[in-house]
């Protein structure tokens, strides 16, 4: 069949089709090829490597190459050049030739261009002369090649031999075959043994050739060596420049379709399999390619700001001022340096930052922009769209702080600390601590733990409400006495299991013999189960607000309402939120309800409380002479620590915030019931509630005035001299009780039992009550409705319900409220919670409706007394947080939730009845702390990533870190130094000058090691050395810093070192001479923590002194005052310390005040122990002191016979001991302002190693103390008629006789004596 | 400028501009057959849509006006959507010779170009049919117009043809043609223009990377794949099993029942309306309207929660779209008789549970009844009583049920959203509702 050649489409036109096509695919394949080439991270690296790398190396170099640099180099060069002038001696020269005639090589070259060199004759003389010894000694190394190539030969022979021998043997020949070839081998060895002998004395003889001419040369060598290594790395570093530099070919390699063989640009990746990522089917290995781009991350540039970085005119000069994505780390000591505790490749970024790590595009790795104008800005510049897909997009820069939670759990640990003094995330802590102090725990559980009891995150959990249980059943007065006094006895002790079991026990068998009315006993019921009850892991958070178990009754009504109405207008300072009278989103009807119904139930309210609270226990007034003195009570409140912890406008120096600011109590105590309350609080707060913040002060009649005598009847009660001073101003005038609408109450009533019951029902009930058996089966506070209802019962039940709704028992101890759960939902896992749960409902509108359409701008003014709140409108709210909220964010509704936690009712109110309206209360936080506070919640994820990476501290860190919050929460810091100031210093080693000589004991010189020393000389480049104080500036008598002027006019300051320092070789002693340092050295100062009141304190406390005429050192005034604690672990024995802070004694009677008791449970107790244990000693956990009934000392008879003797030393008044302390009941006859500790109980108290150093210098542990060092380290030893002896004699004997005292009172008195003589007749 | 229109001004520029090309190559074909009229008209055209693309790379894109974007919201309910196409349907089969005259067909299509962009200029409109994964059925809506609109237009020639005596188009059409270059030619350029648009349509619209899936979250709406939304869209209507299980079975089974249910021979290998246009409703209603339009409403008008929005309406999660629906039982018992409903008693035996349960759902029951059994038998009788003969009893019980089957959707449609009904029997003892 002919082929046809007629087709059925038009062949010319099917080319055109295809020819077009093809040019479509090609077209579409360079499109393709060319979007590749051009993905920006690719143009990221080609940028980096083609400019930032060469920059930086250059940069490197030029670091390196300073003047020092150049000089050294100079220098090696002319000693390289010397060296190659010299002429080696002739005795080297005529080793060498006498070697080469012994090895019968020719050697008359060698000698007459040695001849020649020297004596100058040739011009290049050391040329001819080392290529004569070359050409010498190339004669030993081609005999040495000669010979060692005859012996491979000889081997192969050998071998060849050997094997044909063995071959024949394997295959049976006959003896006669063999003999020969055995014969063969043989020869064929010993030729090979005979090479080997000759290989090796070759090798020898050109060795030793080799050696003498080395010898000729050392001097040579040794200079190229130290040049060349000492250029060696400048030289590396132009080498990698140099290929770093773009040339040609590398281009050629970067061109589209050739640069995945040679290429330079690669995706960069760091594999995490410890750091999965949830993707709810199953966890899967993190990868972070954030490296791809960001490529200069982890790159540590030393001396940035160096001016010898300077690259020229319009150039970059400083890596961090490199642009977005090259820019490294600003914090590489922490993060992504390899050194840093979160090195890049174990780490990654987005463990922290969060984001999409596998991404290589700008919008696909889910960047967060930190303001609207960032935003606008990358739309632009990257494309940049809002991904919602990734579920975890990257954190805005303002609260990348809060991933640290997931693995720090603890958070505290990241305070700023000796090895970090930049704080690693002070944002999320002072969230953390605004988080803790708002009590935010009182309504959100923030547990730490998951099912397991395995940590995931912080864990601010309440305390079990055990002691409220137990003080209500102690109030209950139909329980037995005996029983109620065991229920305040579990008040006291909460978290004794045993003693709850036991009382639980004996009140159920009360119970079932009494018969008592079912609501009585339901209650009952209620709270001894509750006190039954063991949870696992309890938390340990305490109620922030005071307790109203009393203070209820205590109260007028008036006040109560007031303050429930507007804290802030009461107490400007109040951390109470306002609850009541948030309209500014209300409008309408739903304003008009509001205002209605809160009306009546803060009536119900301050009735509910007032009538529930319990009858107050007031022990005995003291008997004082004086009425008491408001003027008294000022001195007193400075005095007596109340300042550390409160403020008063009478003091504006004190500026803590631990406690409330009492200025204007008046206003709140205003009846006679209610000031007695308050002299009695303020004398022992624990007694009224034994879980109180507050500790019991252990007032003084204090101060100098009074301090002639020890002893004697007091005169007047500190605590009403208090009570009258804190109560002197009249207070603010109370608005006035608007009636109570019997209407609103009762429909208010009515909506609460709508819920509960049918509505014809709940209007019964209503009217005619319910029967008391039905009110006990529904329980609650239905009790309050029983049998007839009258206006009251209703009032009560509304104010009970409303304190249920707003959750007031999540910061106060309310009868009737011990131990029921948190009001608003939890936050334990808030920052993964998907965001499509958050209820934003219109606050968007809220806050971007213009003002005036917002109800606020109708209504607000005139109603709160309180000025509202910042950022009530868009106007002044931050546009971050407007963006986040229209787009749904989770930080933008946490933010407003503090903002104006009603807003998110706005234009949804209208909708609900007053009962649905939300009910979270308005902090009064500025726009700072409300991040803060988002940063910290943000960072509650519950979900820790893998064991290693979390935090978890070994047992000293971890006794660091619960002491730390405990003493944060005990505010122990506010009088307390707990770490000395620090003062980073660069010193001049022209203008230092060395400490004036000290000679001490050799046990009191401070140990310094070489290293240290060495370290300390180091200059950088500025040719400063480095140092580092630790301390405190000597304080003038206003408390201020004592400024001096330093030789060039600058100002200078006075350091007392409290650890020895190092300035620039020299070491300084504690208790030698202050450092002064002029502000020229300063580099950092880093501010103590704690004892902010100790500082108040001492100008006070000097001005008293010297207006008392007492005679007092400027330094001796803060041995007055509370102690800085930052030896306290090496100096006092752990038992001795547990027990002081359980009930603290008087030590120093000299100090202006009293150390207050705490309600301390023992464990805690323990735990501030330990805290202090592992702060100071790397041996925690430190064990008590043994100290053992007989030393080696004692054993010779030697200290044990000077007993005595060492007691006259202790109570000598003239010079030693006892010119100042009590021992036992010796008094020494000084004033009591100089009255030292009685010595009788040092054993238990102090240490035995330090009690020793403190005997030999007591400033060189505590520089300011008073006491002299009694035993000089040099020159005649005091006191030789009372304890002959050297001084270091002295000092054991003496620490001797304290360390066992009890042992030598023993001796003095004998038992059998005594008793004997009772037998004798008198 | 919005940030939206910041972000879609240029592509919808794009599409513009790609429109006034379109019609730019019909301007310059009419001008090569001088078909003077028709150069004006899309050179006309052409030019406007080059303004429009200006206008849209400047920023500043036609819109649609407020008001006719809220009118089409609020006339387009599922009834009106689906009462419109048909009607359109018919009017378009009715008068398709007008329709099938090139020019009248690229005017609309035009038109519909000009609507299309106009819209995409809505952020609403374009978050949803803008979507990368839902571009392929705003391509598949203009494919399926014109593939309908070419077989129309064939069959219209050939329907004339017949009428004249003449064979159809396709029987003229008898040359035999080469393997190698018509058939493989044809496919290589083919595959070579699809690879070249497909490399093109990745570059400019990257695929959608969506969230993990999440057992515990799943997205609002979780939408199936888009050619199982009309499935899915089933599920308002009828029950789990009925709608995923039994309905798909059906239309599987009923389209392999097609030859042996039509043994007409006319129109075998040609286009034709005029010899079979009762098979041609039956099968052009049950595809565009009960199938293709439901996938259209799945995709681009049902949102969060599956409530139905607008095309120019936000998918406000926010929004509630009650559904008080009520069974028939219920309906009977309660509102008419105003009794309880016939409850089957705890521990009742086999006969009294049925007893009550078939005594609960007689009336649906009946209903149905009816409507399976005795439409049929009346139709056999006196609508269709020549289709009968000819079938014979079971092919037409066959034809007839799944047809009834085939309406059944549209009544429940109709039944859910005027009358509120939900199902005609509900059986929840053994997990049965019809």
């Amino acid at each position: 069949m002919p082929t046809p050649d007629e087709t059925y489409f038009n062949l010319r036109r099917m080319h055109a089709a295809f020819a077009l096509a093809a040019l479509g695919l090609l077209a579409a394949t360079v499109w393709m090829i060319a979007a590749d080439h051009h993905r920006p991270w690719r143009r990221y690296q080609r940028q980096f490597r083609d400019r930032i790398e060469p920059w930086l190396t250059e940069a490197e170099i030029r670091r390196r190459q300073t003047d020092a640099y150049d000089e050294r180099r100079e220098a090696l060069t002319q000693v390289l050049a010397e060296a190659l002038a010299a002429v080696p001696e002739g005795d080297a020269v005529e080793r060498l030739v006498a070697e080469l005639g012994a090895q019968e090589i020719d050697a008359d070259r060698v000698e007459q261009a040695y001849g020649a060199w020297a004596e100058g004759a040739q011009a290049n003389g050391r040329r001819a002369f080392f290529n004569a010894v070359e050409s010498a000694l190339d004669v030993a190394a081609v005999r040495e090649e000669r010979a060692a190539r005859r012996l491979r030969e000889r081997r192969g022979a050998f071998e060849a031999a050997r094997s044909a021998y063995e071959a024949a043997v394997g295959r049976g020949e006959p003896e006669e075959v063999l003999a020969p070839l055995r014969e063969t081998a043989s020869a064929a060895a010993a030729a090979r043994d005979e090479a080997a002998l000759a290989a090796d004395e070759a090798l020898v003889d050109h060795q030793r050739l080799g050696e003498l001419v080395a010898e000729l040369r050392r001097e040579e060598d040794e200079a190229r060596r130290a040049l060349e290594a000492h250029v060696a790395e400048v030289e590396r570093l132009e080498r990698l420049l140099a290929e770093q530099r773009p040339h040609a070919a590398r281009r050629l390699l970067d061109l589209p379709l050739v640069d995945p063989f040679g290429g330079r640009s690669e995706i960069e990746q760091i594999h995490l399999p410890g750091l999965p990522l949830d993707f709810h089917f199953r966890k899967v290995a993190r990868f972070d390619r954030c490296t791809t781009c960001h490529l200069a991350a982890d790159r540590a540039l030393p001396d940035v700001a160096d001016e010898s970085l300077l690259l020229g005119e319009g150039e970059l000069t400083d890596p961090s001022d490199l642009p977005h994505p090259f820019r490294s780390h600003p914090r590489l000591d922490l993060f992504v340096g390899p050194n840093s505790p979160h090195p890049l490749g174990e780490f990654g970024c987005t463990i922290c930052h969060d984001g999409q790590g596998s991404a290589t595009g700008f919008a696909h790795a889910a960047h967060t922009p930190d303001d609207p104008a960032d935003r606008a800005r990358w739309r632009r510049a990257h494309g940049w769209f809002e991904d919602r897909h990734w579920e975890y997009p990257m954190l805005a820069t303002r609260f990348t702080e809060s991933r640290c939670v997931q693995c720090h759990h603890d958070v505290v640990d990241l305070e700023p600390s000796r090895r970090y003094p930049d704080p690693p995330a002070p944002k999320l802590l002072r969230g953390y601590h605004l988080v803790r102090e708002l009590g935010c725990a009182g309504c959100h559980e923030i547990d730490g733990y998951n099912e397991g009891n395995r940590r995931v995150g912080p864990d601010f959990r309440l305390e079990p409400a055990w002691h409220e249980a137990a003080l209500a059943l102690a109030g209950d007065g139909e329980l037995e006495l005996p029983l109620r006094a065991l229920a305040r006895q579990v008040a006291e002790q909460p978290f004794d299991a045993a003693l709850r079991q036991r009382f639980v026990a004996q009140a159920r068998e009360q119970e079932a013999e009494a018969e008592t009315d079912p609501l009585v006993r339901i209650e009952r019921e209620r709270l001894l189960a509750y006190l039954e009850a063991a949870p696992a892991n309890p938390g340990q958070e305490r109620k922030l607000g005071p307790s109203l178990r009393e203070l209820g009754g205590v109260l007028d009504p008036v006040v109560l309402m007031a303050y429930t109405a507007e804290p802030h207008r009461l107490r400007a300072s109040t951390r109470m939120p306002r609850l009541l009278g948030l309209y500014e989103h209300l409008e309408g009807a739903a304003l008009a309800d509001a205002r209605r119904f809160e009306r009546v139930e803060l009536l119900g309210i301050a009735l509910y409380l007032q009538t529930a609270s319990q009858p107050v226990e007031l022990p005995p007034v003291m008997a004082a002479a004086e009425p008491p003195s408001a003027e008294r009570g000022r001195g007193l409140f400075r005095t007596q620590g109340c300042l550390a912890c409160h403020s008063h406008e009478a003091f504006p120096e004190g500026e803590s915030t631990f406690g409330p600011d009492l200025t204007g109590l008046g206003s709140i105590f205003s009846g006679a019931a209610a000031r007695q309350w308050l002299v009695s609080w303020i004398r022992d707060p624990v007694h009224h509630n034994p879980r109180s913040a507050m500790p019991s002060p252990l007032l003084e009649e204090s101060p100098l005035t009074v301090r002639g005598e020890l002893e004697g009847t007091p005169t007047s009660d500190p605590a009403a001299d208090l009570a009258g001073f804190l109560l002197e101003e009249p207070g603010i005038e109370l608005p006035e009780v608007a009636p109570v609408v019997a209407e609103d109450l009762d429909e208010l009533v009515l909506m609460h039992l709508a819920r509960l019951f049918p509505r014809p029902r709940a209007a019964e009930v209503l009217s005619a009550g319910l029967p008391p058996e039905e009110a006990a089966a529904l329980g609650g506070d239905l009790v309050e409705l029983t049998g007839v209802v009258t206006t009251e019962d209703k009032l009560r039940y509304v104010g009970r319900r409303a304190i249920a709704r707003m959750g007031c028992y999540g910061c106060h101890d309310i009868p009737g409220f011990e131990g029921m759960a948190p009001v608003g939902p939890a936050l334990s896992d808030f920052g993964r919670k998907p965001e499509s749960l958050l209820a934003f409902e219109q606050v968007h509108r809220f806050v971007t409706d213009p003002p005036a359409a917002q109800p606020s701008a109708r209504n607000a003014e005139g109603e709160t007394g309180e000025p509202p709140a910042d950022g009530d409108t868009a106007a002044a709210m931050d546009p971050y947080y407007v963006e986040a909220l229209r787009r749904g964010r989770r930080e933008g509704f946490v933010a407003q939730k503090l903002r104006g936690p009603r807003t998110f009712d706005y234009r949804k109110a209208e909708h609900k009845d007053y009962l649905e309206h939300l009910t979270m209360g308005r902090f009064a936080l500025s726009e700072e702390e409300i991040e803060a506070a988002v940063t910290f919640v943000l960072g509650l994820t519950a979900q820790p990533p893998a064991e290693r990476y979390v935090v978890r501290p070994g047992a000293p860190q971890e006794a660091v870190v619960e002491g730390r919050k405990l003493l944060d929460r005990l505010g122990c810091a506010e009088c307390h130094t707990l770490e000395m100031e620090r003062w980073e210093l660069a010193v001049d080693p022209d203008e230092i000058y060395p400490p004036p000589p000290v000679v001490d004991f050799p046990f009191l010189v401070p140990q310094v090691s070489a290293e240290e020393l060495a370290e300390s000389l180091q200059t950088d480049r500025a040719g400063r050395a480095g140092a580092e104080l630790v301390g405190m500036p000597r304080l003038d008598a206003f408390g201020e810093i004592l400024e001096d002027e330093d030789e060039w006019g600058e100002p200078a300051w006075f350091f007392t070192l409290w650890e020895p320092a190092v300035i620039y070789g020299d070491v300084w002693p504690v208790g030698g001479a202050d450092v002064m340092v002029s502000s020229r050295w300063l580099r950092r100062r880093q501010p103590p923590l704690g004892g902010d009141y100790a500082r108040l304190l001492y100008p006070h406390a000097l001005a008293e002194a010297r207006a008392a005429g007492v005679v007092i050192g400027e330094l001796e005034v803060w041995g007055w005052l509370p102690p800085p604690l930052v030896h306290t672990g090496a100096m006092v024995e752990p038992a001795w310390l547990r027990e002081y802070l359980m009930d603290p004694s008087t030590i120093r009677p000299a100090s202006l005040m009293r150390m207050p008791r705490y309600a301390l449970s023992s464990a805690e107790a323990a735990r501030l122990a330990d805290y202090f244990a592992a702060v100071a000693e790397p041996d925690f956990p430190f064990r008590a002191s043994t100290v053992p009934e007989t030393t080696a000392t004692e054993a010779d008879g030697r200290w044990e016979d000077r007993w005595e003797e060492a007691m006259r030393l202790l109570v000598d008044r003239t010079a030693f001991c006892g010119n100042c302390h009590i021992v036992g009941d010796f008094r020494p006859g000084e004033a009591r302002t100089m009255l030292g500790a009685n010595l009788d109980g040092v054993a238990d108290r102090i240490r035995p190693g330090y009690l020793r150093r403190w005997l030999a210098n007591p400033r060189s542990l505590v520089p300011y103390t008073g006491m002299p060092a009694n035993f000089p380290a040099v020159g005649e030893p005091f006191g030789q008629e009372l304890f002959e002896g050297s001084s270091l004699e002295q000092i054991d004997a003496v620490a001797d006789l304290l360390r066992h005292y009890d042992a030598f009172l023993r001796r003095q008195w004998s038992v059998r004596q005594w008793a004997e003589s009772q037998d004798d007749p008198p | 400028m919005s940030e939206f229109l910041e972000a879609a001004s240029g592509p919808i520029g794009g599409f513009y501009l790609a429109a006034a090309a379109v019609n730019a190559v019909a301007a310059f074909r009419a001008g090569i057959h001088r078909r003077w009229p028709n150069l004006a008209a899309w050179g006309a055209v052409a030019i406007l849509f080059a303004l429009c693309a200006a206008w849209s790379f400047a920023g500043r894109p036609p819109e649609l006006p407020a008001a006719l974007k809220a009118a089409f919201d609020a006339a387009l309910g599922p009834i009106a959507l689906l009462a419109g196409s048909a009607v359109a349907l018919a009017v378009f089969y009715r008068w398709r010779r007008l329709f099938v005259v090139p020019a009248v067909a690229f005017g609309i299509f035009n038109i519909s170009l000009f609507w299309l962009g106009a819209s995409l200029a809505d952020r609403h409109f374009a978050a949803i049919v803008a979507r990368p994964d839902n571009l392929p059925i705003v391509g598949m809506v203009y494919l399926l117009a014109f593939f309908t609109w070419l077989s129309t237009a064939r069959a219209v020639a050939n329907d004339d043809r017949l009428a004249r005596g003449e064979p159809p188009l396709e029987a003229a059409d008898t040359a035999k043609v080469l393997t190698w270059p018509d058939a493989v030619y044809l496919e290589l350029i083919g595959l070579v223009a699809i690879l070249a648009a497909l490399i093109v349509w990745a570059l400019l619209v990257p695929a959608p990377l969506e969230e993990p899936a999440n057992p515990a979250m799943t997205p609002n709406p979780s939408k199936a794949p888009w050619y199982f939304v009309g499935l899915q869209e089933l599920l308002v209507y009828f029950a789990p099993w009925l709608a995923g299980v039994v309905l798909p079975l059906l239309i599987v089974l009923g389209l392999m029942a097609i030859p042996y249910l039509d043994v007409n021979p006319k129109g075998n290998g040609y286009y034709t309306i005029r010899e079979r246009w009762r098979e041609l409703a039956v099968f052009q209603s049950g595809f565009l309207l009960l199938w293709i339009l439901l996938i259209l409403i799945g995709t681009f008008l049902r949102g969060p929660n599956w409530s139905f929005y607008g095309p120019y309406e936000y998918h406000d999660p926010v929004k509630v779209a009650p559904q008080h629906h009520v069974r028939l039982s219920e309906w009977l018992w309660v509102d008419l008789l105003e009794r309880s409903v016939p409850q089957v008693q705890p521990g009742a035996g086999f006969f009294a549970e049925w007893g009550t349960i078939l005594y609960r759902e007689a009336a649906g029951l009946l209903l149905l009844a009816a409507y399976f059994a005795g439409i049929p038998f009346l139709l056999s009788r006196y609508g269709l009583r020549s289709v009968y003969r000819r079938m014979g009893t079971g092919r037409y019980t066959i034809l007839i049920l799944l047809l009834l089957m085939m309406l059944m959707l549209p009544i429940k449609m109709l039944l859910a959203w005027t009358l509120d009904l939900s199902y005609l029997v509900s059986i929840p003892e053994y997990l049965f509702y019809f």
